[in-house]
C-alpha cells in the first residue's frame, strides 16, 4: 500500500510541480523585466518596455526600423511591440491593468483615453514629459488629450476628418455651399441609370455630423448632458431627410459599402468620406477632388470631427527608470521624422510642429486641402459618453431616409435616448 | 461531466489474495479519483473557476467609474434586470428567435436528410453542397447575407422585384430586420440537424420498413411510426443543443444590425453584449449572463425530460 501511495503521490507531485512551474516562470520573467530602482545604476540597468499599438499592419515596419535604430542609441532600452485591432486592444488592456500588469505603453484612437482615464487605468503625462517636448507639438491635439486639464496621451497624428470628394470627370469645379451641392447632385442624378449625385455612409451621423458642428451644435453642454433636441441637431437631420425624401439625389439604404463602390465605378458624383478612403478612389482610376463641406446657411464650412491617435502611459508604470525610458521613447515617437514617415504611409497629419511644415506636408495636395478641413474641424470629445451619444443620434436615422418621421421628432428622439443612455453610464 | 460520471462506477473491493500478490496493481477506493484528477482539474479551472467568477462579478457594481475597486453592492444588478419592462419584452423576443431557428433547422434538415436518404443521383455532391453554409465561416456568411440583404443592390430585393413583388427595407426596419436574422440563421444552422438527421436514419435498421411494407404501410405512416420515434433519440439531444446555441447566438444579429442602434432588434445574448462591451456595464452583463445561463439550464434540463429522448427506444 505504501509503495502504490507514494507513487501516486509522486504523480501528483509532477503535476503540482508542473503547474507550479508555470507560474514561477512567468514570476521571474515579471522580476527580469522589473529592475530594482536603485538611482546609482538606474542609467545602465536594462528596461524592457512593451508597447501595444492598433497601426494599420502594413505600417508596423516602420515602428520597428525606427525602435531598432532607438535600441542602437539607448542599448539598455528594449522596446517590444505588439499588434492589436482596435477593440482587442481595448478589451485586454483594461483586463490586463486590472490584473496589475499590462504594456508599459499603449496607442490608439483619442476616445480610448477617455475609457481608460475613466477607468483609471493611464497615468497623468504632465510629469513625465517635459514642457519644452510639449511645445513641439500641436497645442490644440495636445489639449485635446487632456482631460479635467491633466494630459492623458501624446498625440502624434490628428485630423481624419472626412472632406468632400468629388469626381473631376462630373463635377467640374466643387460646390461651395449646400444649396449648389444640392444643385449639382440632382444634375447627376439618373436613378433609372443607377447614377446618383451625392454618396456616403448615412447610417453612421458621424458622416453628417459636419452640418450641426458647423452650425455650433454641441452634442454636450458642460455637465456633459446631451443637447441633441436643438436647432443645429434638428437642421442635421433635415439634410439627411432632404436629400432622401424631397431631392432623392442619393439612393436608398446606402451604407458604407453602396456609397464606395458607386463612386469606384464612377456612377456617383460626390461621396463625403475620410482620408483611409482616398488612395482606394485613386486606384479605380477615379479623377478625384478634394473640397471643403460646403457652407452652411450661416456662411460657415461644415465642420467635420477631427481626432488624434496618442499615447498613453500605464498607471502601473512607477520604477523612475521605466519612466524614464518611457520618456525616451516617447519623445521618439513625438520627432518629426518619426511623424512625417507616419504622415506619408498613413494619410494623418502630424503634430510635431517642425514636421507640420515640411515640404511633403504643405505641397501634397491632398495633405494640404485635408488640413484646410482640419483646420476648421471640430475636436470629437474623447469622453466615454460619446458612444451613448453616436447611439441615440443613430436610432432614427433609418426613420429619416424613409421620410417615416420628422427631423424634429427626431432629435427629440435622440435627446430621449442620449440621456437614457448616458445613466446607463453613470448607474 | 467526467466529475459525475465517476460517482457511478465505484469499484467493488478486490479481494485480499490479489492485494498481496500484485501489491502495485491493487485497486484502492481512490483509485478511480486518481484517474480523474487530470480531467477534475482541467473541469475546475476552465468551467467552474470562470462561472464562479461571473457570479461573484455579477454581485458587483463593476463598470466604467468603479472599475479597478468594484464594490459588492448585492442583489440589485439583478433586481434592475428583473424590474426592467424591455427584459420580458427582449425575452419573449429570443424565445421567438429560439423557436422559429431551431424549428425551421429540425423541419428542413430532417427533410433533406430524407431526401438524400435515399439512391440519388450525385448524391455526394449534393450532400457537400447542402453542407457548404456550415463549413462557411459564420463571419463571412453573415457580412455576404448582409450585402444580400441590401434594400437596392441586394439580390434578394433585386428577385422580389423580379417576380413582381416590391422590395422590402430588410435593414432598415426592425422587423424586417428581425426576419432577415432568423433567414441568415436558418441558412447557417440546418446542415447540423441533417447530418445529425442522416447518422439517425442510416442507423434505423432496413427491416423494420420491409416489415410495413408488408404490412401495407403508406410511407407517411412510416415515416410517423419508425422514422420519427427511431430518430428521437438523436433529434432531442440535436434539438436541445440547437436551441441552446441559437439562444446565445450573437454574431448574426450583431452584423446585420450594425447599422442600427434599435433596441427593437435585440436578443438576451447580443443586449449582454451592448451592456457590458458598449458600455462597460461589467457588473450588470455578468448578472444578466447568469439570468440567461439559469434559464438554459432550467430548460435544457426541463426539454430533456419531457421528451423522454435520451431512452433508447429499442
Amino acid at each position: 500500500m505504501k509503495k502504490s501511495t507514494i507513487k501516486v503521490l509522486s504523480l501528483l507531485m509532477v503535476l503540482v510541480l508542473m503547474f507550479s512551474m508555470a507560474a514561477c516562470a512567468k514570476k521571474v520573467e515579471e522580476a527580469a523585466s522589473t529592475p530594482d530602482a536603485t538611482p546609482t545604476e538606474a542609467a545602465k540597468k536594462p528596461v524592457e518596455l512593451v508597447f501595444w499599438e492598433q497601426e494599420e499592419p502594413n505600417n508596423d515596419p516602420i515602428y520597428d526600423r525606427l525602435l531598432t535604430e532607438f535600441n542602437k542609441k539607448y542599448p539598455h532600452i528594449t522596446v517590444t511591440r505588439v499588434h492589436y485591432t482596435t477593440d482587442d486592444l481595448r478589451s485586454q488592456f483594461q483586463t490586463t491593468v486590472l490584473a496589475g500588469e499590462g504594456p508599459d505603453i499603449v496607442f490608439g484612437p483619442d476616445d480610448n483615453l477617455g475609457v481608460f482615464q475613466t477607468m483609471g487605468l493611464i497615468q497623468p503625462l504632465d510629469k513625465v514629459l517635459s514642457a519644452d517636448f510639449l511645445n513641439t507639438l500641436d497645442k490644440k491635439s495636445v489639449d485635446g488629450c487632456r482631460i479635467s486639464g491633466d494630459l492623458y496621451g501624446m498625440p502624434d497624428r490628428q485630423g481624419n476628418n472626412i472632406m468632400l470628394v468629388y469626381n473631376k470627370d462630373l463635377v467640374p469645379t466643387a460646390p461651395e455651399t449646400v444649396t449648389e451641392m444640392i444643385e449639382i447632385a440632382k444634375k447627376n442624378t439618373n436613378a433609372k441609370e443607377g447614377k446618383y449625385g451625392l454618396v456616403f455612409q448615412a447610417y453612421e451621423p458621424f458622416f453628417i455630423s459636419w452640418v450641426a458642428n458647423g452650425l455650433g451644435g454641441n452634442v454636450f453642454d458642460e455637465k456633459y448632458q446631451p443637447t441633441l433636441n436643438t436647432p443645429a441637431f434638428i437642421a442635421e437631420y433635415k439634410f439627411l431627410y432632404d436629400i432622401f425624401n424631397v431631392h432623392k439625389i442619393i439612393p436608398a439604404d446606402c451604407n458604407y459599402d453602396v456609397a464606395s463602390n458607386l463612386f469606384k465605378e464612377g456612377k456617383a458624383a460626390m461621396i463625403i468620406n475620410g482620408p483611409w478612403s482616398w488612395g482606394e478612389y485613386e486606384a479605380a482610376g477615379i479623377n478625384m477632388g478634394l473640397a471643403h463641406l460646403p457652407k452652411l446657411e450661416n456662411g460657415k464650412y461644415g465642420s467635420a470631427y477631427t481626432s488624434t491617435k496618442a499615447y498613453s502611459v500605464n498607471k502601473n508604470v512607477t520604477d523612475p527608470d521605466r519612466l524614464e525610458a518611457v520618456k525616451l521613447v516617447l519623445e521618439l515617437f513625438g520627432s518629426a521624422e518619426f511623424q512625417l514617415e507616419f504622415a506619408k504611409a498613413s494619410g494623418w497629419m502630424p503634430t510635431n510642429k517642425v514636421a507640420m511644415e515640411d515640404s511633403f506636408v504643405k505641397n501634397d495636395p491632398k495633405f494640404n486641402i485635408a488640413t484646410e478641413g482640419m483646420k476648421v474641424g471640430t475636436p470629437m470629445p474623447i469622453v466615454p459618453e460619446m458612444r451613448a451619444i453616436w447611439d441615440a443620434l443613430k436610432l432614427t436615422v433609418p426613420d429619416i431616409m424613409t421620410g417615416k418621421i420628422t427631423p424634429e421628432k427626431a432629435a427629440e428622439m435622440a435627446q430621449k435616448e442620449a440621456e437614457k443612455n448616458i445613466a446607463n453610464f453613470n448607474k | 461531466m467526467s466529475a459525475v460520471s465517476t460517482k457511478t462506477s465505484k469499484p467493488t473491493k478486490t479481494p485480499r489474495i490479489d492485494n498481496i500478490r500484485n501489491r502495485n496493481l491493487a485497486i484502492k477506493w481512490w483509485t478511480p479519483y486518481m484517474f480523474i484528477i487530470p480531467a477534475i482539474l482541467i473541469v475546475l479551472l476552465m468551467v467552474i473557476y470562470p462561472l464562479v467568477f461571473g457570479v461573484r462579478l455579477s454581485l458587483t457594481n463593476m463598470n466604467l467609474r468603479n472599475f479597478l475597486n468594484p464594490k459588492i453592492i448585492g442583489l440589485d444588478n439583478y433586481i434592475e434586470i428583473f424590474t426592467d419592462p424591455e427584459f420580458y419584452i427582449t425575452f419573449g423576443r429570443t424565445i421567438l428567435w429560439t423557436f422559429a431557428n431551431v424549428s425551421m433547422h429540425v423541419v428542413i434538415g430532417l427533410w433533406l436528410a430524407t431526401l438524400i436518404n435515399r439512391k440519388l443521383m450525385g448524391k455526394s455532391l449534393i450532400r457537400v453542397l447542402l453542407i457548404l453554409p456550415w463549413a462557411m465561416p459564420e463571419y463571412i456568411a453573415v457580412l455576404t447575407w448582409f450585402g444580400l440583404f441590401n434594400y437596392q443592390y441586394g439580390a434578394i430585393n433585386i428577385l422580389l422585384r423580379a417576380i413582381g413583388l416590391s422590395a422590402l427595407p430588410w435593414l432598415s426596419n426592425p422587423n424586417f430586420l428581425f426576419s432577415a436574422a432568423i433567414i441568415t440563421n436558418v441558412w447557417l444552422g440546418f446542415p447540423f440537424m441533417m447530418m445529425v438527421s442522416l447518422g439517425g436514419l442510416q442507423s434505423i435498421p432496413t427491416e423494420l420498413y420491409e416489415a410495413a411494407d408488408i404490412d401495407g404501410a403508406s410511407s407517411w405512416q412510416k415515416f410517423k411510426n419508425i422514422t420519427l420515434p427511431m430518430l428521437k433519440p438523436v433529434l432531442v439531444p440535436a434539438a436541445t443543443l440547437g436551441a441552446v446555441w441559437t439562444f446565445n447566438k450573437l454574431n448574426v444579429i450583431y452584423i446585420l444590425a450594425k447599422n442600427s442602434s434599435d433596441s427593437r432588434v435585440h436578443i438576451l445574448v447580443t443586449k449582454v453584449y451592448r451592456a457590458g462591451f458598449d458600455y462597460y456595464r461589467y457588473g450588470y452583463a455578468a448578472a444578466f449572463s447568469v439570468v440567461i445561463f439559469l434559464i438554459l439550464a432550467l430548460f435544457a434540463s426541463s426539454f430533456i425530460k419531457a421528451m423522454k429522448g435520451t431512452e433508447e427506444v429499442y
